[in-house]
């Protein structure tokens, strides 16, 4: 199941004790001891591999693979571009896609292709198994994105193949993103500089996702894979509505605070060493549509498929028959990319109706307008999205969505769905908040009202709580990782 | 046009439209890092209040400098660099040694350069997990939290490990349904021994009936029980019940077990062997204790070392959660004299010679401040593979062989004091293939077996 993690790649998680107490230290003592930022960039490279090789020795070298080929591509792409001919530059761009896709369609979906041919066919293919290589998603999504950004002329090909390196494998953003488009930190491979602000923020931002992760997510994973305990619950048909809503409310929180957590911690080591990377994550769960949810919800993904899938195509920019299809196309790659399982697929193209309704309607436009009522109706959309997301097949998606509507006859309440309510009180009610924008309210609040935090008589003690609480949450992960606590992380397996 | 930081290269205007709507990205509608960025248009919560106090005040808007900031930052560092000297610096020999460790292994199991890379990364996780520095309050920090969150299920990296809080605020392990223990499954190769035979079933400490556990989580301690006397009745072997036998004798069950460890209070222990002592005089008409002095509370010492014992489960947890144990050691006022033989783990066998608490007792477990210590290994000191005691007043009385887990600790202890010699074996110290010629070289006159 998609969800599940090898217990071993724990070690490759920021949220982990050899991570946090020797990794990092150590990258960063030895990074700002080295001179010049030659240097500084082949020693991240080294490290970077080294911590993608910690949880996967032998898959190394496919994203080694993966940064020779994109590098001799884009190589090829500027070379091509400066030519006359378009032919070997689009050539070029097509050997590039079949290589990156093909490693994901190798080690990815060859299973799932396989299965589907077997019993739809009747055939008895042999299933190569491959093992799943950590973060291949992201690592040829930027590779792509490389070559993609030279053949346009949006960035200069690299004569050093270690920067490519750098920017595929850079550790922050390695295996489970942001995917960091190659023009918005190109500049900064060689022009950065490291200042003690961006540090601090980073490690601001760091903490926070820590925090989001261990002391968030990984209790409501414990909720969830609680109740739905190996599905045998749903299958029998016997939870209760309110237990089928709590798992899956549950689930919306966990992912949620897994991935942006993981994401505002890659954001953070991104900055402790002067990169800026742009947020994946935006207060999701404030949308008041599915459209504003999308521009909120991993955004580095969506906007690599609207620049490099949907524009290409016309966009929006064309006929409506022509713009549903473009719509159905990203969405359909869009659940692909999450996952070799028709529940992603579903999953996309469960979204793709609600945006084109809304696309077509302006539904979107009208829910903006009523705040509450376009909340609701996209939380509930997203819940059952992620109902979709999380099961291990579409029977199990139905059954569970049936039981979260008492389609049948189930109870409405149960002792389970109490306790897990009780037991998880107050994860709740900080998860909640946690889901509000409150923090850019305050600081907006602060800047209204030339209210610095860190100075003055009002800023000075702000500062304190700011870095009181902040310091509170880093040694609570510390202790819930040293107790060697529950620690899934969700989107490790795409 | 929207710049993006990183670069000097303005964003081409058809990337920031949108595939939902044709309506550009504003650039202060632009997503940059919450701690940065200006509150976004379409937070509704974020600029409803704000909106409303600038309406009221409309204070100036002022560029004020870059604040650096120090003190989080420092913090920072302190403690990932701290951790990281006295986790790894301080034991670099411990992860030094694995690399050669792994080698050798490598070598012998002709393992390839990959196989070998996850290899020592496990063993370095391994080592990492023991020597983390300041572990231990770590933990009792997160059972703290746990306590101030009422949590009553701690998670445990190994599950199995897991800690609940039941009812009584008792920790417990969640006991999983369980294949009867090998010596259960085989007691007739025991048998053919033609050697009388006991089972002793201590009580449990999921209680049925008095012990309750959140939803979600079952215990299968009954079941598991239950599955062990079937096997026993179909091959005759007789059974002694104590959870039955303390509902009869109406036993304090506040009072049964440590609340933070999953063993029977020493109390408890000696109970049992007084109930254990009437089995064997009901079915074999032996009399242990004619006038049951051995088994009266009275003869026994009590001494209370406070409390300052944090149980096997309590370890898990730290001593924040459910706090910490009384522990009180019992002792004979009776004369006794012992030759006793501890085989070690390594197959040495040491040898002691005098009264119970010059043999038995294990005087460094109990004065030990540290309360993370095993006070309840202080009989015996351990579990060793076997043990024989030699109970020197005792002449041409019984010859007891005890089949035995950690809950034989106490119970042999107490048991020693009045039979001539008592054999234990820990089976899971002892090879049970070896078990049959163990016990025709003892030669005893009953096995006990309290194993389960």
């Amino acid at each position: 199941m998609v969800w599940l993690c090898i217990e071993r790649i724990f070690a490759v998680l920021f949220s982990s004790v050899e991570f946090l107490c020797a990794f990092l230290p150590f990258t960063l003592l030895v990074y700002y001891l080295l001179p010049g930022r030659r240097l500084r960039n082949h020693f991240l490279l080294l490290m970077s591999l080294f911590f993608y090789a910690w949880g996967e020795p032998l898959y190394v070298l496919l994203m080694l693979t993966c940064i020779v080929g994109n590098y001799a591509f884009g190589l090829l792409a500027a070379a091509f571009r400066d030519s006359a001919g378009r032919w070997p530059a689009r050539l070029n761009l097509a050997a590039m896609l079949v290589f990156n896709l093909g490693l994901l369609a190798v080690y990815k979906y060859s299973g799932f292709v396989i299965s589907n041919l077997n019993s739809v066919f009747g055939l008895n293919l042999e299933d190569p198994g491959f093992v799943l290589p950590i973060g291949i998603s992201f690592f040829t999504f930027q590779g792509m994105s490389y070559v993609l950004d030279v053949f346009r002329g949006q960035a200069q090909a690299r004569l050093n193949v270690l920067d490519v390196g750098l920017y595929v494998a850079f550790f922050p953003q390695l295996i489970a993103g942001p995917i960091v488009r190659y023009n918005t930190i190109a500049a900064e491979i060689d022009g950065r500089r490291e200042k003690w602000q961006d540090f601090a923020a980073g490690v601001e931002l760091f903490i926070i996702g820590l925090g989001k992760k261990v002391l968030l997510a990984n209790n409501f994973a414990l909720v969830v894979d609680k109740i739905l305990d190996s599905g045998t619950y749903v299958y029998a048909q016997e939870m209760s509505v309110a237990a089928a809503w709590a798992a899956a409310i549950g689930y919306t929180l966990q992912i949620y605070f897994d991935f942006s957590g993981y994401s505002d911690m890659a954001l953070g080591l991104g900055r402790m060493f002067g990169f800026h990377f742009l947020p994946n994550f935006n207060y999701p769960y404030i949308a008041r549509s599915v459209t504003d949810f999308w521009r909120r919800w991993h955004i580095s993904l969506s906007s690599w498929f609207r620049d490099y899938v949907y524009i290409p195509l016309g966009g929006n920019r064309v006929s409506k028959q022509r713009l549903v299809l473009n719509l159905l196309l990203v969405w359909l790659l869009t659940g692909l990319w999450h996952g070799a399982n028709w529940t992603f697929i579903v999953w996309g193209l469960y979204y793709f109706c609600f945006l084109t309704l809304e696309k077509l309607t302006g539904l979107n436009k009208l829910l903006a307008k009523i705040p509450l009522v376009g909340n609701v109706f996209t939380l509930f959309v997203v819940i059952i999205g992620w109902v979709i997301f999380r099961s291990p097949d579409l029977p199990y998606a139905l059954q569970h969505i049936g039981l979260m509507f008492g389609l049948y006859n189930n109870p409405l309440t149960d002792e389970i769905f109490i306790y897990q309510l009780l037991e998880n009180r107050v994860h709740l009610a900080v998860a909640l908040l946690a889901c509000l924008p409150l923090v850019p309210a305050l600081k907006s609040l602060c800047q209204r009202f030339k209210v610095q935090v860190g100075r003055g008589w009002l800023g000075a003690p702000l500062g304190i709580v700011r870095d009181s609480v902040l310091l509170v949450v880093l040694v609570l992960a510390l202790a819930a990782l040293a107790k060697g606590s529950y620690n899934p992380f969700i989107y490790f397996n795409f | 046009m929207q710049k993006l930081p990183g670069n000097d290269e303005p964003v081409a205007a058809e990337e920031a439209i949108t595939p939902e709507n044709n309506e550009p990205v504003v650039e202060n509608e632009a997503i940059t890092p919450e701690i940065d960025s200006p509150v976004v248009d379409n937070g509704a919560f974020a600029t409803s209040l704000p909106d409303i106090l600038a309406k009221i005040f409309q204070p100036k808007k002022t560029e004020a400098a870059p604040q650096q900031r120090w003190f989080l930052p420092a913090a920072f560092l302190l403690v990932i660099f701290g951790m990281f000297f006295s986790t790894y610096i301080l034991n670099i020999d411990v992860f030094y040694k694995e690399i050669e460790k792994v080698s050798d292994g490598a070598a012998e199991k002709d393992l390839v350069w990959h196989e070998a890379g996850a290899a020592l990364v496990e063993h370095w996780e391994e080592r990492t997990t023991e020597y983390m520095a300041l572990k231990d309050r770590l933990v009792e920090l997160h059972g703290w939290e746990m306590n101030l969150l009422d949590k009553h299920f701690v998670r445990d990296a190994d599950y199995s490990y897991s800690v609940v809080k039941d009812n009584h605020d008792w920790l417990q392990f969640i006991t999983f349904t369980a294949q009867p223990r090998q010596i259960v499954q085989e007691i007739e190769t025991i048998k053919e021994l033609d050697i009388p035979i006991l089972y002793v079933q201590p009580p449990t400490k999921f209680i049925d009936g008095y012990t309750k556990f959140p939803d979600t989580l079952n215990d299968h301690s009954a079941e598991n029980v239950a599955a062990n006397f079937a096997l026993l009745d179909a091959a005759e072997v007789p059974y002694l019940d104590l959870r039955q036998a303390a509902e009869e004798d109406n036993l304090d069950k506040e009072r049964m077990f440590y609340r933070t460890d999953h063993h029977w209070r020493v109390e408890t222990a000696l109970w049992a062997v007084g109930r254990t002592v009437q089995e064997l005089e009901e079915l074999f008409g032996w009399e242990l204790d004619p006038d049951g002095a051995y088994t009266d509370p009275a003869n026994w010492r009590v001494t209370d070392y406070g409390e300052n014992f944090l149980g096997s489960q309590g370890r898990r947890v730290g001593p924040y959660y459910a706090g910490l144990d009384n522990f009180c050691l019992l002792t004979p006022k009776f004369d006794t004299k012992y030759h006793l033989e501890l085989k070690q783990h390594t197959g040495e066998l040491t040898i002691y010679y005098g009264d119970f608490i010059t043999t038995i007792i294990n005087k460094e477990l109990l004065t030990e401040p540290s309360v993370y210590t095993n006070r309840y290994g202080a009989y015996w000191g351990a579990d060793y593979p076997t043990v024989v005691a030699d109970n020197l007043n005792i002449e041409d009385g019984l010859t007891v062989l005890l089949i035995k887990d950690s809950y034989g600790l106490p119970y042999g202890a107490f048991l020693s004091t009045m039979v001539d010699k008592l054999y234990m074996v820990d089976l899971r110290y002892y090879n049970i293939d070896n078990l049959p010629q163990y016990i025709e070289a003892a030669d005893p006159d009953v096995i006990l077996i309290m194993y389960c």
